[in-house]
């Protein structure tokens, strides 16, 4: 701040505003280092011991929700699997706070900004203040305060936590447009109409127009801040998206209508009763011959070493990603097929590559 | 269409409340661990701070805040405060886990979120 009170413009880092203060933005260089230093390097050592700790003290990681509590008590007793996961929790609600304390101080602006958004293009937004919310999509997703949902600058908030989150590797939405760039198209290479599911701030609809300048593209979410922050990101990009406000299970759109249905990391977010009325809904909305791309988490196998996988339960229970273990059990494979759909690539190595890549049949 | 009453049980699933949980039998622990890590966070501040007003005062011959705020490093000054920084928190925490083998970044967010 300077003498007179007033922020100078620190302008964006790629396409995410800057931090209001220069000292917020090193508190969050500091961050991102700790969690490459203090949660990444250590993650194989740490999986490991964990596993061993499980098994010593007979405690079971597979039956969630019952496992959880279980779960992070028997850690208690490896110091350094406390630690990690301490490190965890501290550095994530820095984040957050951090972010929200430097965005706040000139939050005036930014709502402005937002509101002369809502009315300009290229491309849109359409929103409801009344919008009928259902309850899950409410919780505070990775304990991020007000979720998607209840706070105006929630996008804002989203962007340059995602961006601390990814420590530089989507930086520039890199990771993004390389998954744009290798999305699976339908067979007979016609995309003249896509949608986004659970869009997030947009980046990868922004990724795909720019792929597809004919095509027609919207991206739907949720949250009205999410929508309303992506409208706003896309705009300053010159790059025409139609963003609208909508739950993935529920799509007011025509049937048949898209050739392309993505959805990036939306699953794992969304109960499993949603999960299957989306991967219907998405069907629905696919013409024949359309297909749907799914990127998410692997599926578990059922047959699974019982005592593995702590770090999603835990990340489940304590970083507000409540219907994740849901989503890796429910084999969204069977079920995309049980819906209809053709399953392109089955094998891991290609879904680890592809995502899963849904296509609906040609009449 | 949305049955609602099937999302009941959502209520009751760890991880729809925020929790506060603490992971040593201590909770005590906890919390030191946590002040030391934030402590941390503002001391580097300060000293980023300092970098940028010796900086300038040199190149510059004076400083104001106005300056600091816009302050933007060159490349070569850039990657000199970044490998300060990764230097201070490496010596700092150093008794964690610096003895093993480390996984990179890229191979912990494939493990987590797929290839990109
Ligand atoms: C992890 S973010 C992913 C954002 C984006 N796809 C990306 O790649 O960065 C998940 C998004 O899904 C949205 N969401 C959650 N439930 C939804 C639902 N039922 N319908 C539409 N969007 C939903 C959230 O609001 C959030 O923005």
């Amino acid at each position: 701040m300077t003498l007179n009170n007033q922020f100078v413009d620190r302008g964006k880092v790629g396409n995410t505003p800057a931090l209001t203060t220069r000292a917020d933005e090193t508190f969050m260089d500091y961050i991102s280092d700790m969690r490459n230093f203090l949660m990444h390097a250590p993650y194989k050592r740490v999986t490991e011991l964990s596993e061993e700790t499980l098994r010593r003290t007979k405690t079971r990681n597979d039956q969630w929700p019952k496992c959880a509590d279980p779960v992070r008590d028997a850690l208690s007793t490896e110091p350094e699997v406390a630690t990690w996961l301490r490190a965890k929790r501290t550095l994530q609600e820095a984040y957050w706070a951090r972010i929200m304390d430097s965005y706040n101080q000139r939050g005036g602006t930014l709502k402005q900004k937002l509101d002369a958004a809502d009315k300009s293009g290229p491309g849109s937004v359409k929103w409801d203040p009344n919008f009928p919310m259902p309850e899950y999509a409410t919780v505070d997703i990775h304990i991020q305060p007000g979720g998607y949902v209840n706070e105006d600058l929630g996008g804002f908030y989203y962007d340059y936590g995602t961006k601390v989150f990814f420590g530089g590797v989507n930086d520039g939405d890199a990771r993004h447009t390389k998954m744009a760039e290798k999305t699976a198209l339908p067979k007979d290479g016609n995309v003249s109409r896509t949608l986004d599911l659970g869009t997030g701030i947009g980046q990868l609809p922004v990724a795909i127009k720019r792929l597809f300048p004919k095509a027609d593209v919207w991206a739907i979410d949720i949250g009205a801040p999410m929508v309303r922050y992506a409208h706003l990101r896309a705009m300053e990009q010159g790059v025409d998206v139609n963003f609208v406000q909508m739950a993935s299970e529920k799509l007011d759109f025509p049937s048949g209508h898209f050739d392309l249905v993505t959805a990036h990391l939306l699953f794992h977010e969304i109960p499993l009763p949603i999960i299957e009325a989306t991967v219907r809904e998405a069907f629905r909305v696919l013409r024949p011959g359309g297909t749907f791309v799914i990127w998410d988490f692997a599926s578990v196998d059922p047959g699974k070493n019982p005592y593995a996988g702590f770090a999603r339960t835990l990340d489940a229970a304590d970083n507000g990603e409540p219907y994740s273990v849901e989503f890796v059990n429910c084999n969204i494979e069977k079920l995309g097929e049980q819906t209809g759909f053709k399953l392109r690539y089955a094998a891991e190595e290609d879904i680890a590559r592809h995502g899963r890549v849904l296509d609906k049949p040609a009449a | 269409m949305l049955d609602e009453p099937k999302l009941d049980y959502v209520r009751e699933l760890p991880g729809f409340e925020r929790g506060h949980p603490h992971y040593f039998k201590d909770p005590m622990i906890d919390h030191l661990l946590e002040i030391v890590m934030l402590l941390g966070g503002e001391l580097w501040v300060t000293r980023d701070r300092q970098m940028i007003v010796e900086h300038l005062l040199a190149t510059e011959g004076k400083v104001t805040p106005d300056m600091i705020e816009r302050f933007q490093p060159s490349p070569e000054l850039r990657a000199q405060m970044d490998e300060s920084r990764k230097l201070f928190t490496q010596r700092v925490f150093n008794c964690l886990y610096s003895q093993h083998e480390a996984t990179q970044p890229r191979a912990f967010f494939e493990a987590h979120v797929g290839k990109s």
